[in-house]
């Protein structure tokens, strides 16, 4: 019969390690794409002609967080350590726009990718942001649990008469 | 929700979700996280559980200490990106891993909502 392999506890360390030194590289690159993208917001809402459909469609306000220049410099930080409440802000004002024709046909013809760009940035912050979907716990709501609870007491019952 | 129009922003109550809604853009909740009440004297040991069928956009939570009303400071969570039905509790040391999202005050909070007008240059 053979033995069960056997990992040694500091080859288990430098595994762990290894696993949280990719999962730290991975979040930092999904910060810094989300950063690019917000900068890319912001180009966008420089853009007169994009200003003027959205005051065409009856867009009067915008954030001032998207209204800031671009900074020069490379490596721009957000407001708090995470730029993911900007994206928030970003997506929130942005989203319903994504349904106003004029907008989806001047930025097909601009700005291809944006939208993708936009929703890529979603769906990666939802994967690995500040809230990775692999530690998200979601509890059943009390209203199955006493269900649950019932099949299992009938389950039990008709075991039992059985 | 008094100070956001005097940066221009827009405050209302979403019907549906009964909850603050900011430039009829996103929701706000708010929550209380407050210290333990067995915390041993010089340490920190806070928690809150939070879940609601009526997830906000962003999570406001408010840090004070078991007893008082003082808040110490604040998180500001992107709550968005949690998937629907998680259930956030966050206690003791895992508070350092929302650090990035904490602020002494609510300005960046309102900062954040602050709208301008769309003007198109002379």
């Amino acid at each position: 019969m053979n033995e069960p392999d056997v990992i040694p506890r500091t080859r288990m360390r430098a595994l762990r390690a290894a696993a949280r030194a990719k999962a730290a590289d991975r979040f930092e690159r999904n910060r810094q794409a989300v950063i690019v993208v917000i900068e890319a917001c912001r180009q966008l809402m420089a853009d007169t002609k994009f200003r003027a459909i959205l005051i065409r469609i009856g867009v009067s306000d915008a954030p001032r967080l998207l209204m800031r220049k671009s900074a020069p410099t490379e490596g721009r930080k957000s407001s708090f350590g995470d730029p993911s409440l900007e994206f928030v802000i970003a997506w929130s004002f942005f989203k319903p726009l994504f349904e106003q024709p004029a907008v989806v046909e001047y930025l097909s013809k601009k700005q291809p990718d944006f939208m993708m760009r936009m929703k890529d940035a979603f769906i990666s912050l939802v994967l690995d942001g500040p809230f990775p979907l692999t530690e998200a716990v979601g509890r059943p709501a009390r209203s199955v649990i006493p269900s649950q609870r019932a099949k299992t007491l009938r389950a039990g019952f008709s075991a039992k008469s059985g | 929700m008094e100070e956001l129009p005097s940066r221009g922003a827009l405050t209302s109550i979403d019907n549906f979700l009964f909850q603050p809604r900011i430039n009829d853009e996103f929701t706000v909740s708010v929550g209380v996280g407050r210290t333990k009440k067995s915390s041993k004297p010089g340490t920190c040991e806070w928690q809150l559980g939070y879940r609601s069928r009526k997830k906000p956009d962003v999570f406001i939570i408010a840090r004070a200490d078991f007893v008082g009303t003082e808040v110490r400071d604040y998180f500001i969570l992107p709550y968005m990106l949690l998937p629907h039905g998680a259930w956030l509790t966050v206690s003791g040391k895992n508070y350092d891993r929302l650090s990035s999202f904490r602020a002494e005050t609510l300005d960046p909070f309102f900062e954040l909502c602050a709208r301008e007008k769309l003007e198109l240059p002379q």
